[in-house]
């Protein structure tokens, strides 16, 4: 349920306006906590429909509360939230722009790392089977709805792409993309049902 | 066992998926995008349905060997330079490349899939802790890690089942991390991100940057946001490059210099809790603030010159009246104690 709040915009004339801005700010960090709270779930989801990793939406959507807790001029909660997903969103577009130019950098200080990523073998073995059972759905479906789904998510054809490659409508290829997904949904779940009675 | 009304609402989450990656990002209608958020919060079962869609959706992302079976389902391990090359690839990338590359997101598809129970079940947890000039506080967080807040500080703390992500918006803290490798303890500070895995170490955001002592283990420092014209404090580091400090080290980043990295004694990293603040190198207007934040006591530069002269030392709070006595007789300075403020101005300029 969301309220209305507006903050308290910044005001040059006030006599004493770093109190000011540290109200403001303190209001704005109590705004985003609550922000957090209730949508970073639907944020990082929402970012993982465009980025290439689970990790990557995570890092985008830090940046983009970050972003907006410097905001000058914040509005109404409604604002905040429709504007936290929008630079999310701008974000992303950035981080694949930037990721695809720039992927050659210059030789680095040995001083200079990259960041490691963690996971347990655990994991990484049950992701592995998971993938490879999602190839082997695919293969068990008509010739029609492979090709859509490869075109989109492989090769990175927009829907209207495909459509026009296939001669089919944008409906149709939504239709197969869509059934791609059920299919290897119910193969995982079925998986999942016997892994359960085996436990 | 799926019921009907399962399936079909999975089929409303693909639907939903489809039209979020349609969105054009450059004139991005949040209309749509709150509309899905309303979907997702009308019914709890909607938003576990998306999830579970999302779920799949990166998992198909290393599918290629399915339309062509010649090739077989990369069995590589995830390593940097895969995840790397993963990222990058668009659809104009020449052939190898993109062979390459779906190698490369098969790794990462299978190191990304989300343990989507957990993320369920752990609970998001958000806090604001601010502390007045003069003051300090200890905070335990609920991941069992420690935070020390100095004087005039704010921290915002946001963890859930798979990350840990704190701003120091003002003021310094002393970091204890709880070691959860699964969960990255990401600080940010002056427009860096600082991430740790268990370890501990000190952050200080100052007019001009930021300053991370380590007093053990090993932390990542790197710049997530590129410019960002909302921000007066931001330091700068080279884009995509992180800096690696460990223990015993010091790294000062600000807008105007490369990095410096300086040997510190590890257990000093801490020591403003036992009122003595360590100082390297630093401009004036950076200590001065400091000692504000710890001591509530006011001290103003009068002279933008002053505040860029370079300071060595330590200051013991409790002997700070001394060292304000003091500061002339090391910088071209003199020193006005009034009531409420000290104001420290040029001895060179006008009186």
């Amino acid at each position: 349920m969301w309220t209305e709040v507006a903050l308290k915009p910044l005001d040059a004339s006030k006599p004493e306006p770093s109190d000011c801005a540290a109200t403001e700010t303190q209001d704005r960090a109590s705004l985003l906590a609550r922000l957090f709270r209730e949508h970073n779930r639907e944020l990082v989801g929402f970012l993982c429909t465009r980025l290439r990793s689970e990790q990557d939406a995570r890092e985008v959507a830090q940046e983009a509360y970050v972003r907006l807790l410097r905001l000058d001029q914040p509005g109404a909660v409604s604002f905040l939230r429709a504007y936290l997903f929008k630079t999310a969103a701008n974000l992303a577009t950035d981080r694949l722009r930037h990721r695809s130019t720039c992927r050659n950098a210059e030789p680095k200080l040995t001083l200079w790392e990259e960041p490691a990523e963690e996971s347990t073998p655990e994991q990484l073995a049950m992701r592995r089977e998971e993938a490879q059972l999602v190839t082997e759905s695919l293969k068990e479906l008509p010739e029609r709805h492979r090709q859509a789904f490869t075109l989109y998510r492989v090769h990175d054809l927009s829907i209207g792409e495909v459509a026009a490659r296939l001669g089919v409508t944008d409906r149709m290829v939504r239709n197969y993309i869509v059934k791609v997904m059920t299919h290897c949904r119910e193969r995982l779940d079925a998986r999942g049902a016997r892994r359960e009675d085996r436990e | 066992m799926n019921t009907l009304d399962d399936d079909l609402r999975f089929e409303q989450a693909c639907d939903w998926l489809l039209r979020l990656r349609e969105e054009s990002t450059s004139s991005a209608s949040s209309e749509l995008v709150m509309e899905w958020l309303e979907w997702c919060r009308e019914d709890p079962a909607n938003g576990r349905a998306f999830e579970r869609a999302r779920e799949i959706w990166m998992l198909t992302d290393g599918i290629e060997s399915a339309a062509a079976p010649a090739a077989a389902m990369p069995a590589a391990p995830p390593d940097r330079a895969c995840a790397e090359a993963s990222v990058g690839w668009r659809k104009k990338s020449s052939r190898w490349l993109a062979l390459a590359a779906a190698a490369a997101v098969a790794a990462i598809a299978l190191m990304a899939a989300p343990e989507w129970r957990r993320l369920y079940f752990t609970p998001a947890s958000a806090e604001i802790y601010a502390t007045e000039a003069g003051q300090s506080r200890v905070v335990r967080l609920p991941d069992g890690s420690t935070v020390a807040l100095a004087g005039g500080s704010r921290l915002l703390t946001a963890l859930d089942g798979r990350s840990r992500a704190l701003l120091l918006d003002r003021g310094q803290a002393y970091f204890e991390v709880a070691r959860d490798p699964s969960r990255p303890f990401v600080v940010t500070a002056g427009g860096m991100r600082v991430t740790a895995v268990g370890t501990a170490f000190d952050v200080r955001t100052s007019n001009s940057g930021m300053v991370v002592s380590v007093a053990e283990g090993i932390v990542d420092i790197d710049d997530p946001a590129g410019a960002d014209p909302h921000s007066a404090v931001t330091a700068r580091l080279p884009e995509r490059i992180t800096l690696r400090a460990q223990a015993g080290q010091k790294v000062a980043l600000n807008r105007s210099e490369p990095p410096q990295v300086t040997p510190i004694d590890p257990a000093t990293a801490a020591s403003w809790q036992d009122g003595r603040l360590i100082f390297i190198r630093e401009p004036l207007s950076a200590v001065l603030d400091s000692i504000t934040r710890h001591t509530g006591r006011r001290l103003v530069i009068a002279d933008p010159a002053v505040g860029e002269l370079r300071y060595t030392g330590t200051v013991f709070q409790s002997q700070l009246q001394d060292w304000l006595r003091g500061l002339p007789t090391v910088f071209q300075v003199r020193v006005e104690d009034h009531a409420d403020e000290v104001v420290i101005a040029s001895a060179t300029g006008n009186p």
